[in-house]
């Protein structure tokens, strides 16, 4: 039996269990999680911190189970987020055995605090990503790493993928796609302010917070929160539209990494057929689509993961962690 | 409950179409290994990181790479998946074409900028 097949019966047995089985509890995952940051925290102690993990540059979160992690998960956020964005999701995790690791993207989080970094820059961003899977396949010598993103951040977990096969084992990738809704005229407005000034901030709040969610409380929560960025550069804005653009070619050379994509079928931000088109794009036979019905932009960041959700995500990273360890697949 | 349901409703038609949408009856596709594609992405990446490629070439070689990609997986698909020696022959030319403009532009570099 392929492994394709595994994972759809299981994810059909998995499906079914959401059902009857009662669902974790956030007691045991306060237990069992623990979140940390780099230097870029301030009140942390430092000495606390696993050695290796001082290694890490880059400010970042993560979520570390008690136990002896079986799998390693590195998380991107998507576009006006920071690693914070992945805070429910790496408890979650984390209480399911797994460590958790969630990047600030260049530009966004705690870079902006700093004076290089605070701009943009997808290919320092790639080469973060990939300094950061070197130390954790160190630090890790046995657990796969699945590289985790959503948005903009699953547009770089799949352009990293592409860029570095032997050091991810899988990787999920939530509405990567660039094919958004009012495309056209959101980049004649990007146009226009580059011409202008581009270097001038503007607000890119009604592009993208207004259009990830229906909910008005959530939109006023996420534009509060002061580790969010609502204001972009047209420069900057210009480079996301660029490195979106190269989604397809990255796809096609994901060939041999387990992929697990998807999409919300209410997102009024990323067309759910982008996705698919997407999704086709991939050479990997080891490939599995979901469209949430009930999903809007956002699926797994800002406490979006629904209790089934997560379940799913959870039951393929196992069973892909599992097979890649057994040597079924030809992951590295 | 009415929300399970309809997720579940709503898995079992993405599953469905995942498949439909692969194009084979999954116990008919083969794990194939792309270890020339794989050697040369890391010579690119290797390539960028010692400055002997500009991000533009390096992106470019990537983009001439995944046009490979491309090719193999139409020729894979008209094929029952499995290419036939004209194809392999085809694939690995262009490989070797990407491979030598690698080693062009890395040389060009060396050319113009000699070390003192």
């Amino acid at each position: 039996m392929s492994m394709t097949k595994k994972i759809i019966i299981s994810t059909i047995v998995s499906a079914l269990l959401i059902s009857t089985l009662p669902l974790t509890t956030s007691a045991s995952v306060n237990k069992t999680a623990q979140g940390g940051k780099l230097s870029a925290t301030k009140g942390l102690n430092k000495s606390k911190l696993p050695i290796w993990s001082r290694n890490i540059k880059v400010p970042y979160r993560s979520w570390i189970p008690v136990e002896k992690p079986s799998v390693v998960l590195l998380c991107v956020h998507g576009l006006g987020f920071s690693s914070e964005s992945f805070t429910e999701f790496g408890r979650r995790m984390a209480s399911r055995g797994m460590a958790v690791y969630a990047l600030d993207v260049r530009g966004f989080g705690e870079w902006m605090k700093r004076e290089a970094g605070n701009q943009v820059d997808f290919e320092a961003c790639l080469s973060d990503i990939e300094s950061a899977l070197h130390i954790l396949h160190k630090a890790y010598p046995k657990a796969p790493i699945f590289l985790i993103g959503e948005s903009m951040g699953g547009a770089i977990a799949l352009r990293a993928t592409s860029r570095y096969p032997e050091l991810v084992n899988g990787l999920v990738s939530s509405v990567p796609s660039s094919d958004r809704y009012a495309k056209l005229s959101s980049e004649l407005v990007v146009g226009a302010r580059y011409l202008e000034n581009k270097d001038k901030q503007m607000n890119i709040a009604p592009e993208v917070m207004n259009k990830a969610t229906a909910n008005p409380n959530l939109r006023a929560k996420w534009e509060a929160e002061p580790t969010n960025r609502l204001k972009m550069t047209p420069k900057e804005l210009k480079q996301f539209n660029e490195f979106m653009k190269g989604n397809e070619d990255a796809a096609a050379l994901v060939a041999n990494v387990s992929v697990l994509m998807l999409a919300g079928f209410k997102d009024k931000l990323v067309k759910p057929e982008g996705t698919i088109s997407l999704f086709n794009q991939l050479s990997t036979q080891d490939k599995l689509l979901m469209v949430v019905g009930d999903g809007e932009h956002l699926l797994l960041e800002e406490n979006q993961l629904s209790d089934q959700l997560a379940q799913l995500v959870m039951d393929w990273i196992n069973n892909e962690a599992h097979s890649s360890r057994s040597g079924v697949t030809a992951h590295p | 409950m009415n929300l399970k349901r309809s997720y579940i409703l709503n898995l079992a038609v993405v599953i469905c179409l995942g498949s439909v949408l692969n194009g084979l009856p999954v116990d008919s596709r083969p794990i194939i290994k792309d270890e020339g594609q794989a050697k040369l992405m890391q010579q690119i990446n290797a390539g960028q990181k010692d400055n002997q490629l500009t991000v533009k070439e390096a992106n470019k070689l990537r983009k001439d790479l995944s046009h490979v990609a491309r090719k193999k997986a139409k020729m894979l698909g008209k094929t029952n998946r499995k290419l036939s020696e004209q194809d392999r022959a085809e694939l690995i030319s262009d490989l070797n074409d990407i491979s030598n403009n690698i080693h062009k532009l890395e040389l060009e570099k060396r050319v113009t900028s000699p070390v003192r």
